[in-house]
């Protein structure tokens, strides 16, 4: 990925927006906080199944796999995106501390 | 419908609830609406940082978030599916109860209106109903990321003396079938280095059978064998799974009783488990009586409590290994869940170690315990 400079090329380069990426990781924090309550709230129901089906019934074991399997990616949503979303807020950080002012744009010899 | 195929339904019908299937439909539906709503928001984070963030950094946490959005789009998805069939298969149960309700009542009105086949087409429409939404949940539940487990399967008995002295060219307990129903030739499977014997393998499937003599892919089955055989000899219920522990551990004392299928010996057991020491089993038995920390256990308490794990173990359908954390690190259990007057009760027997066989503990899970314990099970 790179910006056209004007001359036809495109050249490796890093352009930020430290308050932005501020919001957008406020943002996928809200959006984790969330997600823990609605999951658990997922959870009750979802097991609510298994007390119906005859425990010896095949229909239960089946259940018990689907809910299983899911429920585990599931489960690996809100930590994600918690992570997302302390990573990006340190980015913001180590943004800032090279340009005060809040925004960069850096254009490095080698790429990236 | 034979007589015994019958008494299985009506038993089923009269255990299901099917409210209780609509409601967890509902749950369901909420949740998908959320999760678009949390996945919305992902993106738009996604969309922003495009131009925020464009850097080598930026774009790895961008390809993160598509990851990210891909799981929760995944997990949307069986939202979407799934609730639609566990409600109609919930409303079947519904009207079911109802028919057979009124021609009961219709029947001692009037004995000569009702014959056994307006029963058994009402039994039947249950039977079919339950059978789709079972196969609908292996195959849903086979796309789902990770590796399939097998059940633990029982030692292959010897076939011969040569068998006998030299083996038969299986792994240990190995013991799953071909397409065809039968044991597979050795020679014409390759049990390579990382061949797992816990781990089905959907470029070599193998089979076993299902509740209802069914042959099906072997983790959809209970054991390798028709469920007849496994009543009448190889078993795999939690008591004989107990004994198995202990003798394999070779411990003497209470967990190597031989156990007989009944409540007594269980509750024998557990008594005599280091797991029922007051000391460990009074903070749930406080927990789930709702007791404060401080507060006496009645003897009433504990008598009823181990009555719930006892009936656990002995009604139990499936048993779940799941590993308990203490002191001395995570230990593998065999574990039983209780479903009774809308609470969960799951209690736990070790599979293995000094107290192979014994009673581990028994408390209510959380909906998120629960939900690891499914997972343990299903993912290898």
């Amino acid at each position: 990925m790179g910006r056209d400079d004007g001359g036809g090329y495109n050249t490796p380069y890093i352009d930020v927006d430290v308050t932005s990426m501020r919001d957008a990781a406020e943002e996928l924090a809200g959006t984790a906080n969330r997600l823990v309550d609605h999951v658990d709230e997922l959870m009750d129901k979802a097991a609510l199944p298994l007390g119906t089906f005859a425990p010896d019934a095949d229909v239960y074991r089946a259940y018990a796999f689907w809910w299983g399997r899911w429920s585990a990616l599931l489960e690996t949503a809100e930590p994600a995106i918690r992570g997302a979303a302390t990573t990006t807020a340190k980015a913001a950080d180590g943004f800032a501390t090279v340009d005060a002012s809040g925004h960069i744009d850096i254009t490095l010899p080698g790429g990236g | 419908m034979d007589s015994e195929t019958e008494a299985i339904v009506l038993s089923r019908i009269n255990h299901a609830d099917g409210d209780g299937l609509i409601r967890a439909a509902d749950g369901m539906d909420t949740a998908y609406k959320q999760f678009w709503n949390a996945r919305g928001r992902v993106a738009g984070v996604r969309v922003d940082l495009v131009n925020q963030w464009d850097s080598a950094s930026g774009r790895t946490m961008l390809d993160y978030l598509e990851t990210v959005d891909g799981a929760l789009a995944q997990v949307g998805g069986q939202l979407s599916i799934m609730p639609e069939k566990l409600r109609a298969h919930g409303r079947l149960i519904n009207t079911t109860r109802a028919s057979l309700r009124d021609l009961i009542v219709q029947g001692y009105q009037d004995p000569l209106s009702v014959s056994g086949s307006d029963i058994d087409v009402l039994l039947q429409g249950f039977l079919d109903s339950e059978r789709a939404l079972t196969s609908d949940l292996w195959t849903y539940g086979a796309l789902a990321p990770g590796g399939i487990p097998l059940p633990e399967p029982p030692p292959r008995p010897p076939g011969n003396w040569k068998t006998f002295l030299f083996g038969d060219g299986y792994p240990a307990g190995w013991y799953w079938l071909g397409a065809d129903g039968k044991s597979p030739d050795p020679d014409d499977y390759g049990f390579g280095e990382d061949f797992d014997p816990g781990a089905f393998d959907p470029e070599h499937p193998r089979y076993g059978y299902d509740e209802w003599g069914n042959l099906v892919p072997a983790y959809q089955a209970a054991m390798p064998v028709p469920m007849h055989i496994q009543e009448a000899s190889i078993g795999g219920g939690l008591l004989k799974l107990l004994g198995k522990a202990a003798k394999g551990a070779g411990v003497t004392s209470s967990g190597a009783r031989a156990i007989a299928q009944n409540a007594d010996d269980l509750a024998a057991l557990v008594r005599g488990s280091y797991g029922w020491r007051p000391s460990h089993i009074d903070r749930h038995i406080r927990e789930w009586y709702r007791l404060a920390d401080d507060a006496p256990v009645q003897p009433w308490m504990r008598d009823e409590y181990l009555d719930l794990v006892v009936q656990a173990g002995i009604k139990q359908g499936k048993v779940f290994q799941w590993s308990l954390r203490g002191e001395s690190g995570a230990q593998s259990t065999y574990s039983v869940l209780r479903y009774t007057n809308g609470r969960w009760l799951v209690s736990q027997y070790y599979a293995n170690g000094a107290r192979a066989g014994e009673f581990a503990t028994a408390f209510e899970p959380t909906a998120r315990q629960l939900a690891r314990m499914l997972q343990q099970a299903a993912i290898r």
